[in-house]
């Protein structure tokens, strides 16, 4: 009857303690790490509020004003918000924009909006034509022009005033770039060159410096595994997302570099500095990390100092890369619970060490120190050897490891992955 | 015979007592030394003897007494003994009764070590045992299990060994330094000779065939500074046995034991290189003298769950010995407890770094 009972009772605690367990590992988990699924497109639906940031009748209420808009500027405003966490929000809204688009439930002309609330971010983009209209600086401004009122809380007055903005942005160039674009003369797009890592076409740094750089982009691309590009360009740019991606794609297809790599830009027409990552560096730097060392490089590029600047970029990006803390074990939920079993483990080995008790004598206990010691001893030196190891090199003269060639890769689809992150200085 | 120590002044029966060290006397409360007493019939020691064995089996004739019926002089009731006890108990008026007979010519023990931790002592550190155990069972201790609780002194075999330890090794002192474009490594060889002649005093080991080696060995040490020679009174109230091995039978365990230790100690002797090589190791143990000791030891048998547990201590430093009843569920608490605590503490600390580093608030 005892034993029955015992068993019983122990079998309730030791479900309990399971329960307690993963129920709280699940939590962390969650709270932390699970990634946000796809939304679920529907016909006629413009706001996805997963986040739960707007009460029904503003939904409605914007919905009425994304429909009257979108008939007047043929264009769909979609609005995304989430509380999981994003890997990459571009990739997340590009991703659902196809789905969309593949499904016919939207036309080529979008424009998106992302409110991440787990990692308080704000994502605006758009597509098809409308992506000719506002470029990335407009993009950035209509962000901008909503921050505040999104810090604040005021999530129907932030989407509202994206609505109005976007408008007033698809509105405005339409005329101004018709005409402007015949009298302004884009860049050419850049063609990648075997070995080549610096495109220095405003001629910002000097000869000696590129020699310097040169060595350092190699050193930091081997040590990283990453090709590292610096472009400058004096002529005006009708996209810098569409321009560097380009210049990726192109590079990529003809082998010339890998596809984990880091492209900074500087745009001395618009005084722009963007920085984009792609393939396994874009996993590893998030957005904000890629803000951080724009910011390190604007700094640099402000006070005018080029080749300043392009180092501050190689430095922070090895420093961030470095860590790479997306990659990093120790942010891997899965590892953190095999520590804590182990330490868990590892006390209730000690724990039951402690239970019996130990032998405490040793080999000196019972021995009569006084009448024992050594009677004899010699340590004679009988021969030395000497072995000469030829130091490690450091400059070995081989970046060729670093270009992988990446067989099945397409780069056409556009749904490589990649963040970025530009600004003026 | 049976010898019962009577008070002088009220005839009632004496015991040793523990904290004084002297028979004492419930009845009157009268304290005797205990070198006053006559007894001391355990002349025969064997410490004259050096490394002569043969001289153990003169006495095989006692064994012959085993089937003696013995009387408590008291109440005239049978002394229930079994083969082995030299002391103990009368079970009907409670008497202490030495078995004088037992405890002569070669059974007679050389030295003695009295209790010094009394049976309230004992019970109390039990109890403080329990409470104190994290992987017993909750419920173990909140009753009251003590079975039984006894004094006893165990036979042991003191021994005095001399130890020659000869060790041969090649030793290597390593040395790296920079050399223009090449790390050069020196490594410098050694000859290394040792000799060592080790005495080692009063090694013990457990002669009683009931006692679990292991169980004996863990008691020691046991401080020798109140190693007393034998005298029959320091028996009085406790249980006594004598030997079932004798010191030629035990010698093959405890020289194994003092070879680890010459080894031990050679190995030690040979020290300030990287890389040590022996090359050739010989040690020899002989033995001296040895003693015929008993040592004080409690043992408390209390029953859980159906099963019997010991529970040792030894009698003169207090030091515990026991197998407890193992809970795997308090085992499962402790462990999910740490492991979950762990976990949130890491994933806490985890947490608040990436955001610090990627942190993008706006």
């Amino acid at each position: 009857m005892n034993t029955s009972t015992d068993l019983k009772k122990l079998r309730s605690h030791l479900s309990l303690f399971l329960a307690v367990f993963f129920s709280v590992f699940l939590l962390c988990t969650i709270s932390n790490q699970v990634k946000a699924d796809t939304m679920v497109p529907k016909e006629d639906q413009y706001i996805y509020d997963d986040a739960d940031l707007f009460t029904s009748s503003e939904e409605e209420k914007l919905t009425k004003q994304i429909i009257q808009t979108g008939q007047e500027q043929d264009c769909t405003f979609l609005i995304l918000t989430t509380n999981d966490s994003i890997d990459d929000s571009t990739t997340y809204i590009e991703d659902f924009y196809d789905t969309l688009y593949n499904d016919d439930i939207l036309n080529k002309n979008a424009v998106f909006l992302l409110i991440d609330m787990d990692d308080r971010l704000v994502e605006v983009r758009a597509f098809g034509d409308c992506e000719d209209h506002l470029s990335d600086s407009d993009c950035e401004d209509i962000r901008l022009s909503i921050t505040d009122n999104l810090s604040d809380g005021n999530y129907y007055d932030a989407v509202q005033s994206f609505i109005t903005n976007s408008q007033e942005a698809l509105l405005a160039p339409l005329d101004d770039s018709s005409k402007d674009s015949n009298d302004i003369t884009y860049a050419e797009p850049i063609v990648p060159q075997k070995n080549q890592f610096i495109y220095d076409i405003s001629g910002l740094i000097t000869k000696n410096q590129t020699t310097k750089l040169i060595e350092q982009i190699k050193e930091v691309s081997k040590k990283q595994n990453c090709n590292f590009v610096i472009l400058t360009t004096d002529d005006p740019l009708r996209d810098t997302t569409r321009y560097i991606h380009d210049f990726y794609n192109a590079a990529v297809t003809q082998k010339v570099i890998s596809k984990d790599a880091m492209i900074l830009l500087i745009d001395m027409n618009e005084r722009i500095i963007s920085i984009k990552s792609f393939g396994t560096c874009s996993q590893k730097l998030s957005f904000s990390l890629l803000e951080k060392i724009r910011n390190s490089v604007r700094e640099e590029l402000s006070n005018g100092d080029y080749y300043k600047g392009t180092v501050e970029f190689l430095n922070q990006s090895d420093r961030y890369l470095t860590f790479a803390y997306a990659d990093n074990l120790f942010f891997k939920p899965w590892f953190l619970m095999l520590i804590a079993l182990g330490v868990g483990g590892v006390t209730i080995l000690v724990m039951g060490y402690q239970h019996s008790a130990r032998i405490t004598t040793n080999d000196h206990t019972y021995l009569d120190e006084s009448r024992s010691g050594i009677v004899a001893r010699h340590d004679n030196y009988v021969r030395t050897t000497v072995t000469r190891v030829r130091k490690p090199q450091e400059n070995h003269n081989s970046s060729s490891g670093s270009f992988g060639s990446s067989g099945g890769h397409s780069v056409s689809s556009g749904g490589h992955s990649s963040s970025g992150s530009s600004g003026h200085f | 015979m049976v010898v019962q120590y009577k008070c002088p002044q009220c005839g009632a029966d004496m015991a040793f007592d523990s904290t004084t060290g002297l028979l004492h006397c419930d009845s009157c409360g009268y304290d005797e030394p205990i070198d006053n007493r006559e007894g001391q019939q355990h002349s025969e020691t064997q410490n004259e003897s050096e490394t002569n064995w043969d001289h153990v089996h003169e006495h095989t004739n006692f064994n012959t007494d085993d089937t003696k019926e013995y009387f408590c002089m008291n109440c005239g009731a049978v002394v229930f003994t079994d083969a082995d006890t030299t002391a103990t108990t009368c079970s009907f008026c409670g008497a202490p009764v030495v078995i004088a007979d037992r405890l002569q010519g070669s059974y007679a023990p050389a030295k003695v070590i009295p209790f010094q931790i009394s049976k309230e002592q004992a019970q109390a550190a039990f109890k403080k045992w329990c409470k104190n155990g994290r992987l017993t069972p909750k419920n173990f201790c909140t009753a009251d299990r003590i079975k039984s609780i006894t004094g006893m002194y165990v036979p042991f075999f003191l021994y005095d060994l001399n130890g020659k330890g000869e060790a041969n090794a090649t030793c290597t002192r390593v040395h790296t330094y920079p050399q223009g474009d090449y790390i050069c490594t020196e490594t410098k060889y050694y000859n290394v000779y040792r000799n060592v002649n080790l005495n080692y005093v009063k090694i013990p080991c457990d002669a009683s065939e009931k006692m679990e080696d292991s169980m004996m060995d863990r008691l020691e040490p046991f401080d020798y500074s109140n190693l007393k020679d034998f005298n029959m009174p320091y028996l009085a109230g406790y249980i006594a046995e004598k030997y079932n091995y004798d010191e030629k039978q035990l010698f093959p365990r405890v020289r194994k034991r003092a070879e680890q230790y010459v080894s031990e100690y050679l190995r030690s002797t040979i020290q300030g290189y990287h890389s040590t090589r022996m090359n050739y190791e010989h040690v020899d143990v002989q033995p001296k003298d040895t003693y015929y000791t008993l040592l004080p030891v409690w043992m408390v048998c209390y029953d859980y769950k159906q099963a019997e547990h010991t529970f040792l201590m030894n009698g003169q430093t207090g030091k515990i010995v026991g197998k407890p009843p193992f809970s795997i569920k308090r085992a499962l608490q402790w462990f999910a407890s740490v492991s979950v605590g762990t976990y949130a503490v890491l994933q806490l600390i985890s947490s608040i770094t990436s955001k610090l580093l990627g942190g993008g608030w706006f």
